[in-house]
């Protein structure tokens, strides 16, 4: 079954809204999720926050039902405010993982951007070293997707730089990463531009935390 | 097939410029030929084992047949000696022949799967060209220096680079790439002179290493905002345990990194392919930051 998943990265307040095949795990650690399960490739999302579990919670489906499973007795899955081990979902409830909020869409009904009827796009990112988004409309027969279940995974060097693509907080390159709107470089001078006011900003905040720093000399 | 294998046997180097899949065909016939190579030392190894022990076999049974007074017994066994020394003879020319084709495994391994490791992020129809020296490390136009032993007098030390591996293509986002490997060695040799007063000539090779070294030139474009992010680059480079990064040099349209892999490791095909793969993944986790940052 493919659904939309639709959620606002809280680190960088960008919107993801992925179409995804079940099963689909959540949690913070992507190792630490299953690659597989029953021959069915899974889809795993990682959310990036110290109070999601390595692996959180699993949407999958059963007799034609979406069930959402919490993985972790020690981590909690709220499903439109409240809290259970497991539940069936519908198109439009909400999940709360950690400090992410989640909305359920079920493809057919899931929000369309052009106002005019969406085709399914394989959102995954593909490329070794400059990811790209696979961008078919039919996953069979693709190495990446579902076609094979039984492919191993094709970018496994990936695990030689676990931290590979991720620019969040604690990892390398976070600073810029956040601050990215306030860079401007211009091709024709060469010259990468910290805005002033920008920079100012980030001074008052520096001076915040020093002021809030009681101990500080 | 774009391989030569006559011409690829007289100088041991493989040099192309075409498709990955092709490079990969050529590599498999290189190593079809270095596996065919194997066996065949070893069997005429085994061969000249064998002979080996016949001359012994002979050799005692002459002597026997020759105290004992069987002359035409003891005549049989040199002559049985005899043809056994020549298929001693015959069997190490061979062995030694085919063993010129006794390639080193973890070369031409290593270079096919850096060549499926970048290809994936190529357009299709690209070419890789490759370079691939398979001769030996200490060959004498691979000399660059010999210098005297610092405390063995009339002892000398040699020493070889041997530049094994280049391989350059071009990315989908229009990055050149140019990597390179080159193992050096150290040749240590001379005369020694033992108690008794005889002289014996002493000679010990060890290899110093292999340095890899990456050169991307990326389009100003797309990642010219990497400026920014000087001085903080050397942060993202993450290399496996034992290799060190000797050299990191960011210019303005280009990114050098020179890696040095020590010499128990040198000859792995694994060591090797996982600091070739880890050099890449960390000039694109600058690179691809750098892309967002150069977005207006």
């Amino acid at each position: 079954m493919q659904i939309q998943l639709v959620w606002t990265d809280i680190t960088t307040g960008k919107q993801f809204n992925p179409t995804l095949e079940t099963p689909i795990t959540l949690g913070k650690n992507f190792q630490g999720m299953p690659a597989e399960m029953s021959g069915k490739r899974v889809s795993r999302i990682v959310l990036s926050d110290p109070t999601v579990a390595g692996y959180h919670a699993l949407i999958d489906e059963s007799q034609g039902e979406l069930l959402v499973i919490n993985q972790n007795p020690n981590a909690t899955t709220l499903i439109n405010g409240v809290s259970l081990p497991s539940s069936t979902i519908v198109d439009g409830d909400r999940l709360q993982i950690g400090a992410f909020e989640i909305q359920v869409f079920l493809t057919a009904t899931a929000p369309q951007n052009s106002g005019n009827t969406t085709q399914w796009k394989c959102d995954r990112n593909l490329g070794f070293l400059i990811p790209k988004p696979c961008g078919r409309t039919d996953p069979t027969g693709c190495p990446h997707c579902h076609g094979n279940p039984n492919q191993p995974d094709v970018y496994y060097e990936r695990s030689y730089y676990p931290d590979y693509g991720n620019y969040n907080r604690g990892y390398w390159g976070h600073n810029y990463y956040s601050q990215r709107d306030y860079y401007s470089y211009n091709s024709n001078t060469g010259n990468v531009d910290f805005t002033e006011a920008d920079a100012n900003s980030v001074a008052m905040e520096n001076d915040t935390d020093y002021e809030l720093d009681m101990g500080a000399s | 097939m774009t391989i030569n294998l006559d011409l690829f046997r007289q100088h041991l180097i493989y040099e192309t410029n075409t498709s990955a899949e092709m490079i990969c065909q050529d590599i498999k016939e290189i190593a079809n030929l270095d596996r065919e190579s194997e066996l065949q030392k070893q069997k005429y190894n085994r061969y000249a084992k064998y002979f080996g022990i016949a001359i012994g076999v002979c050799f005692l049974l002459f002597l026997v047949s020759g105290i004992f007074d069987f002359i035409p017994l003891a005549g049989i066994f040199m002559i049985a000696g005899f043809i056994s020394i020549i298929g001693l003879i015959w069997a190490l020319i061979q062995a030694s022949k085919h063993g010129k084709f006794d390639l080193a495994n973890y070369r031409h391994q290593v270079a096919s799967e850096i060549v499926k490791m970048v290809s994936r992020d190529m357009p299709l129809d690209a070419t890789i060209s490759v370079r691939l020296v398979l001769s030996l490390p200490t060959q004498k136009n691979k000399l660059v220096e010999t210098i005297p032993h610092p405390y063995q007098s009339g002892f000398k030390i040699d020493t070889f680079q041997d530049e094994w591996l280049k391989i350059r293509g071009t990315f989908t986002d229009n990055t050149d790439f140019y990597l390179t490997a080159t193992e050096t060695s150290q040749t240590k040799y001379g005369w020694k002179r033992s108690r008794s007063g005889k002289s014996k000539y002493k000679s010990k090779t060890k290899s110093k290493g292999t340095d890899l070294d990456l050169t991307m030139h990326y389009p100003v474009k797309k990642y010219g905002a990497i400026q920014a992010l000087r001085g903080d680059v050397v942060n993202a480079f993450k290399l496996p345990e034992k290799v060190v990064l000797k050299k990191l040099k960011q210019g303005e349209k280009n990114l050098n990194a020179i890696a040095h892999i020590p010499s128990e490791i040198a000859n792995d095909k694994f060591s090797i392919y996982q600091a070739v793969t880890m050099m890449f993944l960390s000039t694109y986790q600058v690179l691809n930051l750098a892309k967002v940052l150069s977005k207006k």
